[in-house]
């Protein structure tokens, strides 16, 4: 399929993907209603649940699966590692402590992103660190680092919930952090992640040539002219970024950095000029989409849409790694 | 044009592998030979610039590589890798303007120039049809090739090549051989390849350098090279030269 | 605390399914002493003669003690029973999770404990003690849970449950005279403000506002503590808000600017009023003080 085309369609589907999230909810709303609201012609509490509850939640899944979905491509071009992604590095968990200590430090809502960046470049450091050592890498050594930073970062959350007894009287903030979800977010932190979300994708798009270089590994990047010491960092600080921003927003939502860009290279290609956008597109419809999903699955009760991420991911996880574990190495 | 080696000790950690390499690399094919273990790939890597010398320096020019950019080295010097197994679904079109990268800009597309090289680079190894194919779905010696055809496509002045063949059948070997070998007469590129094939190397390359034990053997014409003495001083006693054939060529002793 | 204790009951609760369900009270037995009763849990329970060391296990049923009196023969509570002040000098035996051996070591002859799902209640009477479930949840179980403590204590726990029915009873009265019942959203906990927790049926708060001359917004809800949609709370267009977790920080003007609520009657009207958490969420014997409390905020000119 032509990239243009591949793109276009991805965006429609996620513009309808986004009409099916604002039209369902909690409240019935008529689909007539629901374009008034928009417009601004509906009365003041329709107005308020569509415009201020339900698209702002739908804006925010959207921004959460787009950057894990972009993230993943990053992860999986510069490790060469198909079964990389922002969840199971532990980057998202490096992520989530930064969440959590800033929640529990009584940090002002705004300085989630900030601390949720911090750990996300943190911990993915240190797999890039792990991923060097003796010059290729297993695709096993990630996943085994992955588990051991998300294990470290989980041991230090618990830590924190048990010794701070600020944070015990915010324990439901950490449940929603590590379980997962996506919620209603006010109109300054959508700016925010927004803000993060574009100027990462731009930057992914900057670095996208370099990054397809590294397809036969970082010694022929660096052949090939790219600075790799500068690329990878920049590559790092771009996903830990995006991490940080998906985190801040959701919490812990599992392998849509792994599943989006496994999905989308057979439809556009292996190019990160093109693979950037579209799983930017493809990951926010995806995560639209499951957020519906755990909104309507058991309502009027609402799972966290990490829960839907999860029963999907997982299986999907699984066939990677079997593929990957007979064909490589 | 020349890529000069200047006593150059290299290697990891705290193990040398070079012992004070002098070496000029200039226009024509020339075969780097030596039992495992010689430093065959770790010479490759210095001259490219990726490992940087403990001592000593390489030259390209008379200028040390370590003050020029990678970008801007790969614009004079272009590395066949011995890895080109992707996970990705490249084209073998796109693998090949991946040798374009150091001359391309970021969220630019290709020039003509740079189409131009590509298609040139897939025409000198008749991989024309198969420019639209997923690298990922080829045959080894396919893969090879594109890879070599993303070197060509750097349009440098010197080519390293590290064991370019052993994916690929004898026809192959000698054909992808003499086509380096003729583009290095033609435009006055120097190759250096790094070759097992004793009887390749020396059909082939107009020049041999023996690496042993991180220190150049012996380094001239094959037929000054490959000489019963040499052979079995470095490869041991288990190979007969024919040396009254030109150019020699080396058997197994039964 | 109790916020978030209710958090976390509703997550145990939904992890562990229902508690067993509770069987009639059985007529107690006809002597005077040793009494058998039958506690909240419908476990017939054979009252210690005589009461000299109590562990308490529930916020609630440490206020019954102390206002029974038996306060100075308490020689433990858990980390939830912050009234009266002198409960806080008690020995602590835990949270969440009651720590056994620090109550074993307390050496009680009475238990006092609201349910556990987990088997506390059964570790806890293979302990040795005489163990009384109590655990009430609405208005309604109020006057039995200070007449069984009472019994069980040997205090006057008949007397005390009258008091309270009669200062309720006399909040109902002057309520059920006013006609205009604004509706209320009683928040429990928004730490995420699209799906805040608050008090349906079956919980004492329910009954308060009711009681109090309101109307839960939240009354059809299926559960005593359920999370409500902020779609449904825009719907709902509550007049008046209620924050029982003001003691976390949360503050009117935080309200005011969550996505969605502004439009709310409560908020345009600037009827956002905290309450202590401790009156208000905790059916204990101060439940007549919580009831006036309430009906001032709902009602302001009538209750002043």
């Amino acid at each position: 399929m032509r990239p243009a085309a591949a793109l276009a369609g991805l965006g429609v589907a996620l513009a309808g993907s986004a009409l099916l999230g604002v039209l369902a909810g909690a409240v019935a709303v008529g689909p007539g209603d629901v374009v008034a609201a928009l417009a601004g012609g509906a009365d003041a509490p329709t107005t308020a649940i569509i415009r201020e509850l339900r698209l702002p939640r739908v804006i925010a899944a959207a921004l959460v699966g787009g950057a894990l979905g972009v993230a993943g491509a990053l992860l999986q071009g510069l490790l060469r590692n198909p079964l990389a992604d922002p969840y199971v590095t532990g980057t998202s968990a490096g992520a989530a402590l930064g969440s959590v200590a800033s929640v529990a430090a009584g940090a002002p809502a705004l300085v989630t992103p900030l601390a949720a960046f911090a750990g996300a470049l943190a911990s993915v450091a240190v797999i890039w660190r792990l991923a060097r050592i003796g010059g290729r890498t297993t695709v096993l050594t990630v996943l085994l680092a992955g588990i051991v930073i998300s294990s470290f970062a989980g041991a230090v959350v618990t830590l924190l919930i048990v010794a701070s007894d600020r944070l015990a009287l915010r324990l439901r903030a950490v449940l929603d952090i590590l379980v997962g979800g996506v919620t209603s977010r006010s109109a300054a932190e959508l700016a925010v992640a927004i803000a993060i979300v574009a100027g990462a994708t731009v930057w992914a798009l900057a670095l996208a040539r370099r990054l397809d270089a590294y397809a036969f590994g970082e010694e022929t990047a660096a052949t090939l002219g790219v600075d790799t010491d500068r690329t990878t960092a920049s590559v790092l600080v771009v996903t830990a970024l995006l991490t940080g921003a998906a985190v801040a927003l959701s919490g812990l939502v599992s392998f849509v950095g792994l599943v989006i860009p496994h999905a989308l290279r057979p439809v556009v290609g292996a190019r990160h000029a093109v693979l950037v956008p579209a799983c930017l597109l493809g990951g926010a419809t995806a995560l639209v989409l499951a957020d519906l999903g755990a909104r309507i699955a058991l309502a009027p009760a609402e799972l966290p849409v990490g829960v839907i991420t999860g029963l999907v991911g997982a299986p999907f996880f699984l066939l990677v790694l079997a593929r990957a574990s007979r064909g490589v190495r | 044009m020349t890529l000069v080696a200047h006593a150059v000790t290299a290697g990891y950690g705290p193990r040398d592998v070079l012992h004070g390499v002098d070496l000029a690399i200039g226009p024509g094919l020339c075969a780097v030979i030596g039992p495992n273990g010689a430093g065959k790939s770790t010479l490759i890597r210095a001259l490219a610039g990726l490992l940087v010398p403990r001592s000593g320096r390489v030259e390209l020019d008379g200028v040390d590589l370590r003050a020029m950019s990678r970008g801007a080295i790969a614009q004079r010097v272009a590395v066949v890798p011995q890895v080109f197994d992707t996970l990705f679904p490249f084209t073998v079109r796109e693998v090949v303007m991946l040798g374009r990268t150091a001359r391309l800009r970021a969220l630019a597309g290709p020039r003509d120039a740079d189409r131009l090289a590509v298609e040139r680079a897939l025409g000198l190894l008749e991989l024309g049809d198969l420019a639209g194919r997923r690298i990922d779905a080829l045959s080894g010696g396919e893969r090879q090739r594109a890879v070599l055809a993303m070197a060509l496509a750097q349009e440098t002045d010197v080519l390293l090549l590290d064991e370019p063949t052993v994916h690929l059948d004898p026809a192959h070997q000698r054909a992808t051989l003499a086509l380096v070998r003729d583009l290095a007469r033609r435009s006055g590129i120097a190759a250096a390849a790094v070759l097992h094939d004793l009887n390749l190397a020396s059909a082939m390359a107009g020049r041999i350098v023996v690496l042993d034990g991180g220190r150049v053997a012996a380094d001239g014409p094959p037929a000054a090279v490959l000489t019963q003495r040499t052979v079995e001083r470095i490869f041991g006693p288990g190979l007969r030269v024919l040396d009254d054939r030109v150019p020699p060529a080396v058997l197994p002793r039964s | 605390m109790r916020a978030l204790f209710v958090a976390f009951a509703v997550l145990l609760s939904a992890a562990c399914g229902p508690a067993p369900a509770s069987i009639p009270a059985a007529t107690p037995s006809a002597s005077p002493s040793p009494a058998v009763v039958t506690d909240f849990q419908g476990r017939t329970v054979q009252l210690p003669r005589s009461v000299s060391r109590i562990v308490s296990i529930g916020a609630s049923n440490t206020e019954f003690l102390f206002a029974l009196g038996a306060g100075d023969r308490v020689v433990g509570v858990d980390d939830f029973s912050d009234e009266p002040p002198a409960a806080l000098q008690k020995e602590k035996v835990g949270g969440v999770k009651v720590n056994l051996e620090k109550v074993t070591s307390l050496r009680p002859d009475l238990v006092v404990t609201i349910k556990f799902s987990d088997g506390t209640v059964e570790r806890l009477a293979a302990g040795g003690a005489v163990v009384l479930v109590v655990d009430p949840q609405g208005l309604g179980d109020v006057a039995r849970s200070a007449t069984l403590i009472g019994q069980a204590v040997g205090a006057d726990g008949k007397k005390l449950a009258d008091d309270i029915t009669k200062r309720l009873q006399a909040v109902r009265e002057r309520s059920s005279a006013i006609a205009a019942k604004p509706r209320v959203f009683h928040e429990v906990d928004a730490t995420d403000p699209a799906k805040p927790f608050t008090v349906g049926p079956g919980s004492f708060v329910h009954d308060l506002i009711e009681l109090a001359g309101g109307v839960n917004v939240a009354a059809r809800a299926g559960s005593p503590y359920p999370q409500l949609s902020a779609e449904e709370l825009v719907r709902a267009d509550p007049e008046v808000i209620v924050l029982a977790d003001a003691d976390y920080g949360v503050t009117p003007e935080q309200v005011a600017s969550r996505p969605g609520w502004s439009g709310m009657a409560a908020v345009r009207s600037g009827r956002i009023h905290p309450i202590s958490a401790n009156l208000a969420s905790r059916p204990g014997p101060r439940v007549g003080e919580a009831a006036e409390a309430y009906a001032k905020l709902l009602h302001p000119t009538v209750f002043r």
